[in-house]
């Protein structure tokens, strides 16, 4: 993306803002065990997320993703980690929850996620093909060999 | 400051004011102040973007 381009600090600033939001919604949890009060059956799935730990998980993740988000390290890496927790806020508050303000904040989240996945996936573009072979982690240095996706390995 | 940054100024504007009606329901639904967790985000992506363009101010490369 080019730095002169306003989209370069439109997307800056709403992964400073998406991180800032992640974060604080981290660290509330971490410091004061906050769980916000939702009705009806929305209310039981996370009270059963709380009771099997996986609330806690989330929430730490936030924490994390945030950080990495704000202080624009390993951000791609940050905001895949993040989108199965934002697919889950976007759905509970949408169609579960469905109260006016949470109609407004379960498409925010997505959109959020949703952007900025698209504003830094021009890095993934070339692993993304129908046929990839598998490369362990750790071979990631032939990536920049020619020829990625065809049998690197053998070449 | 050129165009382009101002271009992205407003339209960030333009999303805090978005982010602000979301979060109070202003206009759509019964009025709730603006809460901390909105503040801080709001705080901290303006003085990330503010900083971005104090660092950027002589910057040529395009």
């Amino acid at each position: 993306m080019a730095s002169a381009s306003p989209w370069y600090y439109i997307i800056h600033w709403l992964r400073l803002y998406f991180g800032a939001h992640l974060m604080f919604s981290g660290i509330r949890y971490a410091l004061t065990g906050y769980v916000p009060e939702i009705p009806g059956v929305g209310g039981e799935w996370v009270q059963a997320n709380a009771d099997i730990y996986l609330y806690q998980m989330i929430k730490y993740l936030e924490l994390i993703t945030g950080a990495m988000l704000f202080f624009n390290r390993f951000p791609l890496l940050a905001l895949i980690l993040e989108f199965p927790a934002t697919v889950n806020i976007f759905w509970l508050n949408t169609f579960i929850v469905a109260t006016p303000r949470q109609l407004f904040t379960g498409p925010q989240e997505l959109f959020l996620n949703g952007v900025l996945l698209l504003a830094y996936s021009g890095w993934m573009y070339a692993a993304v093909k129908p046929k990839l072979e598998p490369l362990w982690l750790w071979d990631g240095g032939m990536t920049y060999k020619p020829g990625i996706g065809d049998r690197i390995i053998n070449k | 400051m050129d165009k382009n940054k101002w271009i992205a100024v407003a339209v960030c504007i333009g999303l805090t004011a978005a982010a602000y009606i979301g979060s109070t329901g202003l206009f759509y639904t019964d009025y709730r102040p603006i809460r901390n967790y909105d503040l801080v985000a709001f705080a901290g992506s303006w003085a990330g973007l503010i900083y971005m363009l104090v660092r950027d101010r002589n910057r040529k490369d395009r």
